[in-house]
């Protein structure tokens, strides 16, 4: 009763438009190749000392909620995720886009998102202290589990062929081991370019192999007059087919929820599993990948609940549990505030702001996604010649804005050569990113590992939570094998 | 000719380079590396890449490969374009670049209406500048423009 | 007559570009002429070795705010990722010694100086002020049962302690083998990618023990998960007036997370002079104090020019022994 009574908090005016603003804010600069979310707060953070501390916190949440969102939409428009988290999400929106369902895509992206967000928020308000200490249960033995978990779906995760798909996560991993190494401190494939010490930054590569790599194949169509205006962009998906999804979102909704607390994982991760796991059971399967609603579904809400997740040890441990909660952290301490068990005991009413104005910006984009959806959607009828060169312009200004370098321009202009080749060859992007997104984990959690067991490999026995991610690992690779072997010998 | 030859022979190639690269990597003294050498997770996903790569090739022995669409010359000048834009977008200063850009590419993509074209790049360019630098404060490389401006009007 | 309104449209787009492109510039972001006039001229910029968020980052824009105000002109950041500070250090000696550009200086920044062939040495900086001191305190978990410091290090002896810290070559990592080489024991350091990372692992048993800051480890010490055993500080910290320094134990390992700024050398000392003031100002005031409060610091973490100057001297030089007798810089 008390949590209803507290809505309160978010009703007076500065309050709500503080986060109606922040949340249109993260929508549009999550929307933009490049610009994530946590830049715009680490961006905005000092201006957020003229502001009540409970406000300023209340806005970075729904700034945090709005931008992920947000990178669904460029990510169904012009297949270039917004933010990494959005990557799934253009497996099957942009197809979508491109046989002029936008406006479906992005209705659907928006309500399973929102779906996602509040069924997240409200586990993290009522569970989070207990659910927080999963966090705690989590070493490097459970870590590397869950990430070789991760890649045994490499092979499945786009239609293309599983061994191309190997091949593509392969690829991944090797661009994660781009860097200083961990463990030991040595340099790797850095060529002696500086900026390579720190590893490939991941978001240039995100643009590049999307975004970049379909300016050339749109290139190649050029000669090709306009196409017809499609009218049918702008609608909106029907309540069936809103329903028929209903099984894909909440399934998506508690992956994403799980996979968010984990400090070392997040969106992205979740995004992927929740991608994968809608294709496993989909009846639609080999539909995955050219224009499949469900597909859209459930990267969404699995990102979305992430992002209420991701806020559960961040509030109740004061860790991070992803880049943007890290600077929302910082953010605690410009205003003398923390987190920890002890915003939970002493500072309710904090707690209930960020609950309420996270919840209103699920409201906001919600009402924002949906009505915008028609909108937005008319930007796949911009003429190509228009619409493409303002992709490049924003992959540029996005890959050079994180870290301001020239390098990540070049890096994010090769990775659409390469991406472009790949595409050509029948490769997918899926497995690419999965493999960049798990590479540094499988190779730190390993090798932290063998330091904490004294370098007795065998000690992952010991370790419940690990055998069953290796449990779940082999199942989802031999389920299918073994189940034709089982119904072939029931048949003889 | 074998389906997808030509990608995987250079995928198989530009993996032995780097498998050979691995090489070169300073020694760790086991004390340090306490059970995991730096090259030993390149090498083994280099391993992978070649067998993989190997083990396509033979299961495609007896595809032939497919008519794909020509990469027409067009993608070329764009891919051209693109290539010496980038590699001189930090003489130029971003601005400049981006002018420059939205204005060539429309016309190379067919497009015929210039004075369209011309105030849509104007237009990119404003937006880009108000947007990222005014507004969000984010500091892009300077260049001819920049200085001209400054030599001139200082 | 549609031909003449056309261009007079274009001129007018042109002119109101170029009227932005003006003001752009009267912001201050283009700098051509360093003359020696009145300091400063022309915007501030501060040029960090991290990314957009992290403790740097913030402790920087945090100082910002105020110095501003203060020094009646603009200052930004510019962030220069790589190599451990080293891309900083390069860029910053690129620029014209006057100045207008400062670099946040971190123990990242001096070991990597201390390792041999970087942009810039020790002796060409000036230090400006410091703004940040964070003494790294050595943390194991409640339920492990070592009680003191001295149980640690006799645990140490039988089987190497399990120690987490950041990257290798990290002040944690070099914190640590000082630890262990004065205090004679052995330790299995644990490379973890931040201090989130360490302490979640430390609460989970994965490892014995860890060196962090105090803030990183605070809630889980006051909700009785961890415990402290020592300081790497020459003197006790006000928040743990219980808790020994290593020093007291008659172990010389003296170490602390410290940030500050510095300027090139041959910068004019008035320059430095008017810069240390905008600073000092800048951190007296209640935004950044409050900021140090929320970050577990305290006002002593302030220090003007010259107090600073010789901490990184002195830094520098131990971080230099101390990684050459480990065998890690020639």
């Amino acid at each position: 009763m008390e949590l209803i009574s507290k809505i309160t908090l978010i009703l007076d005016l500065t309050t709500f438009l503080l986060i109606l603003g922040s949340t249109i804010v993260g929508v549009l600069i999550g929307a933009l190749p490049g610009l994530s979310s946590g830049m715009a707060i680490a961006l905005l953070l000092p201006f957020t000392i003229y502001l009540e501390p409970n406000q300023a916190i209340a806005a970075m949440a729904a700034l945090y909620c709005g931008g992920t969102f947000g990178g669904s939409i460029t990510a169904i428009l012009i297949n270039a995720p917004g933010a990494p988290p959005a990557a799934a999400t253009a497996f099957d929106g942009f197809p979508m886009a491109q046989n002029g369902k936008a406006g479906k895509a992005l209705g659907m992206a928006a309500v399973s998102s929102v779906i996602g967000g509040i069924i997240s928020l409200i586990v993290l308000i009522i569970f989070a202290p207990t659910l927080a200490k999963i966090a705690y249960k989590f070493g490097p033995p459970e870590y590397f589990a869950l990430a070789i978990f991760g890649l045994s779906m490499l092979a499945s995760i786009s239609s293309k062929s599983p061994v191309k798909n190997l091949i593509g996560g392969l690829i991944g991993l090797f661009v994660a081991t781009i860097g200083v190494h961990l463990t030991t401190g040595i340099s790797r494939f850095t060529f002696s370019v500086d900026e390579l010490f720190e590893g490939v930054s991941f978001v240039p590569v995100l643009i590049g192999l999307f975004a970049m790599s379909e300016i050339f194949v749109q290139a190649s169509k050029s000669e090709l007059l306009l196409e017809r205006i499609k009218f049918s962009a702008i609608k909106l998906p029907s309540i069936t087919e809103f329903k028929n999804c209903g099984k894909t979102i909440l399934r998506s909704t508690g992956i994403g929820t799980f996979i968010g607390i984990l400090p070392a994982e997040g969106g992205t991760v979740s995004a992927m599993i929740g991608y994968n796991e809608a294709r496993r059971w989909s009846k639609n399967k080999d539909n995955f990948g050219k224009g499949e609603i469900e597909g859209v579904a459930a990267p969404e809400a699995a990102n979305n609940s992430a992002t209420g997740g991701a806020m559960i040890p961040t509030l109740a441990l004061g860790i991070p549990g992803s880049a943007t909660t890290a600077v929302i952290l910082g953010g605690f301490q410009i205003h003398g505030l923390r987190a920890g068990p002890y915003l939970f005991e002493q500072q309710p009413d904090l707690l209930y702001t960020i609950f309420y104005g996270m919840l209103l910006a699920n409201f906001i984009f919600l009402v924002f996604g949906l009505l915008g959806a028609k909108i937005f959607s008319r930007i796949s009828l911009i003429p190509r010649g228009f619409l493409w060169p303002s992709v490049f312009v924003f992959c540029l200004v996005g890959s050079y804005g994180l870290s301001q370098s020239m390098v990540d321009v070049y890096i994010m202009l090769i990775s659409g050569v390469i991406g472009f080749f790949l595409r050509r060859a029948g490769f997918s992007p899926a497995p690419i990113i999965m493999g960049i997104v798990l590479g540094q984990l499988v190779e730190n959690s390993l090798a932290q590992s063998i330091i904490i067991f004294d370098q007795n490999l065998f000690m992952f026995f010991t370790r419940p939570i690990a055998m069953t991610f290796f449990i779940l690992t082999f199942l989802s690779l031999f389920y299918k094998p073994i189940k034709n072997l089982l119904t072939e010998r029931k048949r003889t | 000719m074998i389906k997808d030859i030509k990608i995987l022979s250079v995928i198989i190639t530009i993996t032995i380079l780097l498998y050979i690269y691995t090489f070169s990597f300073d020694e760790v003294p086991e004390i340090l590396a306490q059970g995991m050498q730096p090259t030993m997770m390149p090498r083994l996903i280099f391993t992978l890449i070649v067998f993989l790569s190997l083990f396509q090739i033979y299961q495609n022995k007896n595809l032939v490969e497919e008519k794909k669409e020509i990469i027409k010359t067009n993608a070329f000048i764009t891919f051209g374009f693109i290539l010496f834009i980038i590699l001189i977008a930090d003489k130029l200063g971003f601005f400049l670049t981006i002018l420059i850009f939205t204005f060539v590419t429309p016309l190379l993509w067919q497009r015929k209406d210039k004075f369209f074209v011309l105030l849509y790049s104007i237009g990119m360019t404003v937006f880009v500048f108000v947007f990222f630098t005014l507004v969000l404060q984010l500091k892009f490389p300077q260049g001819i423009l920049e200085d001209f401006i400054v030599r001139n009007f200082y | 007559m549609r031909g003449i309104k056309m261009i007079k449209k274009i001129q007018s787009l042109f002119l109101s570009f170029a009227l932005i492109i003006t003001s752009f510039i009267g912001l201050g972001q283009v700098a051509t002429t360093a003359v020696a006039e009145e300091f400063p001229s022309k915007p501030i910029e501060v040029v960090t070795h991290a990314g957009l968020g992290g403790g740097t980052d913030t402790t920087a824009r945090m100082l910002l705010i105020r110095t501003r105000k203060n020094l009646k002109n603009n200052a930004y950041i510019t962030p220069k990722k790589g190599d451990g500070g080293n891309k900083a250090m390069s860029y910053v000696k690129s620029k014209p010694r006057d100045g207008h550009t400062v670099l946040a200086i971190t123990p990242t920044h001096l070991f990597r100086m201390a390792r041999g062939g970087a942009a810039l040495d020790i002796d060409d900086f000036v230090g400006v002020a410091r703004t940040t001191v964070d003494p790294i305190v050595i943390f194991v978990n409640a339920k492990s049962p070592y009680k003191t410091i001295e149980d640690l290090i006799k645990a140490g002896n039988k089987k190497p302690i399990k120690y987490g810290g950041t990257n290798v070559g990290s002040v944690d990592h070099i914190s640590g083998l000082i630890f262990a080489r004065e205090a004679k024991t052995k330790i299995a350091f644990v490379p973890f990618e931040g201090g989130g990372a360490i302490m979640t692992n430390l609460v989970g048993a994965q490892i014995d023990a860890a060196g962090l800051n105090l803030d990183e480890g605070k809630d889980q010490l006051e909700s009785g998960e961890l415990r402290v055993l020592a300081v790497m500080a020459d003197e006790r910290l006000s928040a743990l007036p219980d808790t020994p320094t290593l020093k007291e134990k008659g172990i010389n390992a003296s170490f602390a997370t410290v940030r500050g700024v510095v300027v090139l050398k041959g910068t004019p000392p008035e320059t430095i002079a008017k810069l240390e003031k905008g600073f000092l100002k800048a951190m007296a005031h209640p935004v950044y104090q409050n900021y140090l409060t929320g970050a577990g610091l305290d006002a002593s973490s302030v220090a003007g020019s010259a107090a600073w100057d010789a901490e990184i001297k002195k830094i520098y030089k131990e971080a230099r022994a101390a990684l050459v007798s480990l065998g890690l810089a020639k």
